[in-house]
């Protein structure tokens, strides 16, 4: 069974249209409005229900999406942390600092780059990041 | 505007460069702020919709080229088509805005003046909300009273103070009230919001200032800016009465053309 893609988005629509175009593809999802829903609901699973990507978009109230990869970092770094994540974003500034194992997947996002992304990890579930890549 | 930032602001200029010039150092670091964080939302709410047509564009391309057959019932295409379309107006409403605000700019914000119903206008402009919007509508609207104006213009004035109301109070009621006293015409939207502070009820009549992080409310701080300037070239005045955590009370007043 894969692990399906965990997408994080405050955009209702952007959150359907992703669900969307993954359906077609066979690629199972579950997705949140917030970080802080996606932590609460992660955090009960069991290592083998973990998704095997998280999309998580930059700009969302409360919790941005550079703070919910600090907050995995930091609180769940042997569970959560542990997979892998992609940063949605349409601009970001220069002085906001990214973990470089963070793959940018840049707004408007592209069907084909989406798609060759999250197959790469849906398809090969095992992937777990390399402990070294996790460093500024 | 965040302390963090302006200090990175600060750091990004040279200080001895400006001084032989005889800058205001304050003044142009503030302006050099707001301008990449203008730029920053600016992005930001032209590409969400962008995001969503292109998916969905780019979904009924795969699928076509393919020679496969979308299993879409007629409720999705429905929901789709909708979703676009609505994607489409925010899009328009934005370049819209950007345009008014370089009309002003150059003194090129024409208005068109007639006599008309506003009460009327008023009707139209919240039946152009959505039905969940219109759910959280109290109106209270004096009948057929008239004014001299552009009504294209005033008709963005109520639409951007009550669509603030909407925005900035969750899915808590508004009341909108227009009503004629004498020779002024009152119009006032008052929401159960989160409020204003006092230092920022002077800063949101000026373009592009905010009293939240685009992260928490969407929005590139043009509403009021261009509501006030349309406001005053009909000779009226725009207030706000404000709590922090109580909610705000946005009043238009114009004098009714009997006095004009
Ligand atoms: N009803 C309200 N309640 C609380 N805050 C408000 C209200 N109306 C306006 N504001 C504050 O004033 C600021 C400026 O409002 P304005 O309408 O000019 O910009 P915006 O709504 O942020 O963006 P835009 O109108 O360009 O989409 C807002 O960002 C918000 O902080
Ligand atoms: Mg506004």
């Amino acid at each position: 069974m894969n692990h399906p893609i965990c997408i994080i988005d405050d955009d209702e629509d952007i959150r359907g249209v992703i669900e969307y175009a993954l359906e077609f593809e066979n690629i199972k999802t579950i997705s949140f409005e917030s970080a802080k829903l996606a932590e609460e609901h992660l955090s009960q699973l069991s290592p083998d229900d973990l998704p095997s990507l998280i999309i998580v978009d930059y700009m969302m109230p409360t919790m941005n999406g550079v703070e919910f990869i600090s907050l995995l970092d930091e609180k769940y770094s042997e569970t959560l942390g542990k997979i892998p994540l992609a940063l949605s974003t349409g601009f970001l500034s220069d002085q906001i600092k990214i973990p470089k194992y963070v793959i940018k997947l840049d707004k408007p996002i592209n069907l084909q780059d989406l798609l060759e992304l999250v197959k790469k990890y849906y398809f090969d579930s095992d992937y777990v990041l390399d402990e070294k890549s996790r460093t500024l | 505007m965040r302390d963090a930032d302006k200090y990175w602001a600060m750091q990004n200029l040279k200080r001895s460069d400006l001084q032989t010039e005889g800058l205001n150092l304050e003044t142009l670091m503030e302006a050099l702020f707001y301008r990449d964080e203008f730029l920053s939302i600016a992005s930001h709410e032209l590409k969400t919709p962008l995001t969503t047509m292109r998916l969905h564009t780019q979904v009924f391309k795969r699928y076509s080229t393919k020679d496969q057959s979308l299993p879409y019932s007629k409720d999705k295409v429905d929901r789709l088509v909708n979703q676009i379309d609505a994607q489409t107006s925010r899009l328009i409403k934005l370049v819209e805005d950007m345009l008014d605000i370089s009309r002003i700019r150059s003194g090129q914000l024409c208005m068109t003046k007639d006599d008309f119903n506003v009460s009327d206008l008023l009707h139209d402009v919240v039946l152009k909300f959505s039905l969940n919007q219109i759910n959280r509508i109290s109106l209270k609207v004096d009948t057929n009273i008239f004014l001299w104006g552009d009504c294209e213009r005033v008709a963005q004035v109520f639409h951007n103070i009550i669509n603030n109301a909407l925005k900035f109070s969750k899915d808590l009621p508004i009341e909108v009230t227009l009503i004629k006293k004498k020779t002024k015409i009152s119009f006032s939207v008052k929401d159960q919001g989160h409020g204003i502070s006092q230092e920022n009820q002077k800063r949101i009549f000026h373009r592009f200032q905010r009293g939240i992080s685009a992260s928490e409310v969407s929005g590139l701080g043009l509403g009021l800016y261009i509501a006030r300037e349309i406001v005053e070239s009909h000779n009226g005045k725009i207030s706000v009465k404000s709590c922090p955590e109580k909610g705000s009370t946005f009043t238009v007043d114009f004098i009714s053309k009997d006095l004009l």
